[in-house]
């Protein structure tokens, strides 16, 4: 029984995905519901009360996205479903005694069988946000909206605004709130999720750039600042949820055709952005602080020009911004419209509205030519998802405790296996006992299989974000560069893409700044597209994901890049070197730097960070390069940090893994095969070509190892286009293998990559093919060195 | 914790795991100590100085494994019945790491009063001045304290991968 059964675990990606797709959690954290309804008087379990409410909230957010859902797709589909929940919605609180909420239930009711569900939407919208309020007020989160009266009135009126916003608040009230005194976790959680709806928000703003006609993306963007609005003034974030309510209302007047997404008001929007990323970063810093928040004097200065913007006149003079959010969205939108049309507008307004008819505007260079944009819908080059309102659960985990489950499954994982491969268990002939082993088995590896798929994030925020980069670098630098992602649903493990945003930020600027020229004259004499390209593009390949940039600019300058890499010193003079290995030049430490300085080859700023960090996560970096052409960066990463497939095999009674990805091919070479070379050390023929042959357990020191090519197998590795033959004594099976850090102090050993636990509950080591092949080759020059020293 | 460690060179008062390591008595903070468990075998791992044991599983972790007799460059013998492993957990570049670290073995904890901690001796003792804090003084004997953040840490395992090279 040589055999040895580790963790053999399907990566595959089916089984239950617990995917968080932005939208709502489900269970609403916070204190305790303490439900004190209107003043009805009602005999009603305060437990059944504090139910229903905490159930509202997630059923507004529902009723919210319907909403949105019916505008953009001017259907009356939904119609159902929203009868549904009003006529639920009033028979329930009915039950409750809460008045109020059933009679405003009742009329919004009668308003839907009334009149034109499309004219309903903004007052829809504002019994929503009456409603939000009125059951943070029963939670004691807030201090209720205004009347229902006044919103049964607006409702039975026509398509008049309601005002359902709480009363006004001091602008400045929030430099003296202390943010510990409120609910920390509450805020934690939106500024959490704020920060995924402005990246949101961001991606579809870019898709807007190119294609400022796309609805659905406008009305993504305002669902996003319209939900940070709602949650900002129920967490008492007054000035985000005031300058989220600007964003909006400018966003109201683009989603009815006011106003083209161009220009100025693109830029007020993407400032908008920016700013509500750093107000929440105050909130972040504040409370990790003394609670204080900072000043931002920069935000009043937007919200009057957001202001001026929208058309709102006089209003945002001096310092009353607080004054704007008693006008809820839906009434908003159409009081600047009236606004825009009748009254005075700023010049900036004026300005803002006149760029609409001519798309290049001067200092937005990153502008597309717009036909294309709209040809190919949008830069993003994905379809957009029809306006259909996706409702899916999902539970937010603390991510530590998500790593404790899949760690403790792996542990279950190795139990399992130490029980069914145990010796004495072996023995026993009992069918029972093996089905019984069989199940354990079964359930266990799909247990570690859901384990692993919990951690599979999709790589789409990280590549918004990358979108967002590249297009200030290339306004930046006055470059016109079309940018292009694709795959964004591409999952990874999360600490993949919590690391990968580093080294693609640093191949993007290469690309954007060295890749692409900056003459469009010299682009188009190429018989290139004025506008540079540059592809972000995800994908899986094998069993790794391959994030790749693309570029048609210049391409990497080889001549120019052995010229440099002589000149230092990294190589010899008139070496011969394959392309791949000059090309591996570029990310020597330091290199890039100097190529800059004499602008010679152009690339290779940051470049070994690029490589360093690529490697940390046990990937490698290819690039292909033609002169004139552009360049491809590829970073071939595995699925996940967690498993690989390995070799395990036996040196001296040791047990080391070598990942399969670098296993070329088993080989007992004859003696012909091999030969001794003085300066260059033993050397093995394998199909045609002439590679290195390492003898394992002289660089480790193990002790007994077979040494004799008779009795040994040679595995021969691959890794960054080098072959090299490792001596084993014995190979044992490929399994998959969970990875397990060494340790910080003792990682850092050259030629290991990590340790797994066997079935026996010991540790085999995983051998780093990289950093061996260093390893041996350092070694046997200082061997040679040496001999020839003595010779 | 970590700064009185790190800047004062006192021992603490305070509770101590005392262990035993050749013909003397030593203690650590038993704040530091996760546990104790009985000698497993260690996969070696190669390239790593000779007070590296190797790593061990540790319910699924993998821990690095330090010989302290070793380490403190005294004389080793072989494994008896009461050598065990005591894993601690200490602060490495602002993380949290578990290590084992094998001592011949271990006493008891003792409670040390701060009268009762002497500051370490100029000379004698076989163990490197500065990785000692301190003397806890009992009825009969004396407990040499270890700061043991100091001796698997620091400029100390820094070079742990470099003299493996």
């Amino acid at each position: 029984m040589n055999h040895e059964w580790v963790f053999v675990i399907q990566i595959e990606n089916r089984g239950a995905q617990v995917k968080d797709n932005g939208d709502k959690t489900v269970a609403m954290r916070g204190p305790p519901v303490t439900v004190t309804p209107g003043g009805d008087s009602r005999l009603v379990d305060d437990e059944i009360v504090a139910e229903f409410v905490s159930r509202q909230k997630d059923l507004l957010e529902y009723l919210e996205n319907l909403v949105l859902d019916i505008e953009v797709n001017q259907t009356d589909a939904d119609l159902p479903d929203l009868m549904r929940f009003f006529h639920t919605l009033k028979g329930e609180s009915a039950l409750l005694g809460m008045e109020g909420i059933s009679r405003l239930a009742h009329v919004t009711e009668d308003m839907l069988q009334r009149d034109h569900l499309a004219d309903c939407v903004d007052r829809i919208l504002g019994v929503k946000d009456w409603l939000a309020l009125e059951f943070a007020r029963m939670t004691g989160e807030d201090e209720g909206p205004g009347p229902v009266g006044d919103m049964i009135d607006a409702l039975e009126h026509g398509p008049r605004a309601a005002a359902a916003a709480p009363p006004d608040r001091d602008p400045d009230a929030h430099y003296d709130l202390n943010l510990l005194e409120l609910d920390v976790d509450m805020l934690h959680d939106f500024i959490a999720e704020a920060g995924e709806h402005l990246d949101a928000a961001e991606g579809r703003l870019l898709t807007l750039e190119a294609d400022p006609g796309d609805e659905e993306a406008i009305n993504a963007v305002f669902r996003c600042f319209h939900t940070i609005k709602g949650v900002a003034g129920f967490v008492e974030m007054e000035h985000i949820k005031v300058l989220a309510h600007k964003a909006e209302n400018l966003l109201a007047r683009a989603r009815k055709g006011e106003l083209r997404l161009q220009g100025i008001p693109m830029d007020l929007t993407f400032a908008s952005v920016d700013m509500l990323k750093r107000l929440c970063e105050d909130v972040t810093a504040g409370m990790a602080g003394d609670g204080r928040l900072s000043r931002r004097d920069e935000l009043s200065a937007l919200i009057e020009r957001l202001s001026a913007a929208c058309g709102e006149t006089g209003v945002a003079e001096g310092a009353a911004p607080a004054g704007e959010t008693a006008v809820p969205p839906a009434g908003t939108a159409a009081a600047a419209g009236s606004g825009a049309s009748g009254l005075v507008i700023l010049p900036k307004a004026r300005r803002a509205e006149t760029s609409t008819g001519d798309p290049a505007t001067p200092g937005r260079t990153a502008a597309r030519d717009p036909a294309p944009a709209v040809a190919d819908g949008g830069p993003t080059g994905e379809p957009q998802r029809p306006g259909t309102v996706q409702r899916r659960d999902a539970v937010r985990v603390d991510a530590e405790r998500l790593d404790l489950l899949v760690e403790t499954i792996g542990e279950l994982v190795i139990a399992e296996a130490m029980v069914s491969q145990n010796r004495e268990i072996r023995t026993l002939e009992s069918m029972d006992l093996a089905r019984h082993l069989g199940r354990l088995d079964k359930i266990c590896r799909e247990l570690q299989q859901i384990g692993m798929s919990l951690r599979m994030v999709p790589v789409r925020p990280i590549f918004q974000k990358m979108a967002r980069l590249v297009r200030d670098l290339a306004k930046k630098s006055g470059r016109s560069i079309e940018f292009t992602t694709s795959g964004e649903d591409t999952e990874l493990d999360k600490s993949v893409v919590d690391n990968i945003g580093d080294p693609l930020v640093h191949m993007l600027r290469n690309s954007v700044d060295h890749g692409i020229e900056s003459d469009p004259a010299e682009r188009l004499a190429a018989g290139k597209t004025a506008a540079g390209n540059i592809e972000l593009r995800a994908f899986h390949r094998g069993g790794c994901i391959v994030i790749e940039v693309e570029d048609d600019g210049r391409g990497l300058d080889r001549d120019a890049i052995l010229a440099k890499a002589v000149e230092r010193g990294l190589v010899g003079e008139g070496a011969q070197l394959s392309e791949q290995e000059i090309f591996d030049l570029i990310f020597e430490p330091g290199f890039s730097t100097a190529s800059e300085v004499t602008d010679v080859s152009g690339r290779g700023v940051g470049m070994d960070v690029v490589r360093r960090n690529i490697e940390k996560l046990r990937g490698s970096v290819d690039i292909v390069s033609e002169m004139g052409r552009g360049s491809v960066f590829s970073c071939i990463l595995p699925l996940t940090l967690a498993i690989i497939e390995g070799m395990v095999f036996l040196t001296g009674g040791e047990r080391y893994i070598i990942p399969t990805l670098n296993v070329v091919r088993l080989v007992r070479p004859d003696a012909e095969h091999y030969a001794t070379v003085m300066t260059r050390g033993e050397l093995l023929r394998f199909e045609g070509q002439i590679i290195p042959l390492i003898r394992l357990y002289e660089i480790f020191g193990v002790a007994d190892a077979r040494a004799s090519l008779d009795d040994a197998v040679v595995i021969v590795v691959e890794s960054e286009g080098r072959r090299v033959g490792l001596l084993a004594d014995e190979l044992i099976g490929q399994q998959q293998i969970v990875i397990k850090s060494l340790g910080d102090q003792v990682q850092a050993t050259e030629g290991l990559a990590g340790g797994a636990i066997m079935s026996d509950g010991n540790v085999a080591l995983i051998l780093d093919i990289a950093g061996l092949v260093k390893v041996a080759h350092d070694e046997k020059i200082a061997a040679n060195s040496e001999a020839g020293g003595r010779s | 914790m970590t700064l009185d460690t790190q800047y004062a060179a006192v021992a603490a008062p305070g509770k101590y795991l005392s262990f035993v390591l050749g013909d003397e008595e030593y203690g650590v903070e038993i704040l530091k100590v996760q546990e104790i468990n009985g000698l497993t075998k260690a996969t070696r791992v190669p390239r790593t100085p000779d007070f590296v044991r190797g790593v061990i599983n540790l319910r699924g972790k993998v821990i690095p494994v330090i010989d302290l007799r070793r380490k403190l460059g005294m004389a080793t013998g072989p494994d008896t019945e009461k050598t065990c492993n005591i894993v601690v957990q200490i602060r490495h570049r602002d993380e949290n790491v578990t290590m084992g670290v094998i001592v011949d073995d271990v006493s008891e904890v003792l409670n040390f009063s701060a009268d009762q901690i002497d500051p370490p001796p100029a000379f004698g003792s076989g163990v490197q001045a500065e990785f000692i804090i301190g003397m806890g003084k009992l009825e009969n004997n004396v407990v040499i304290l270890l700061d043991i953040e100091k001796v698997l840490s620091g400029s100390e395992l820094e070079s742990l991968a470099t003299v493996g090279a």
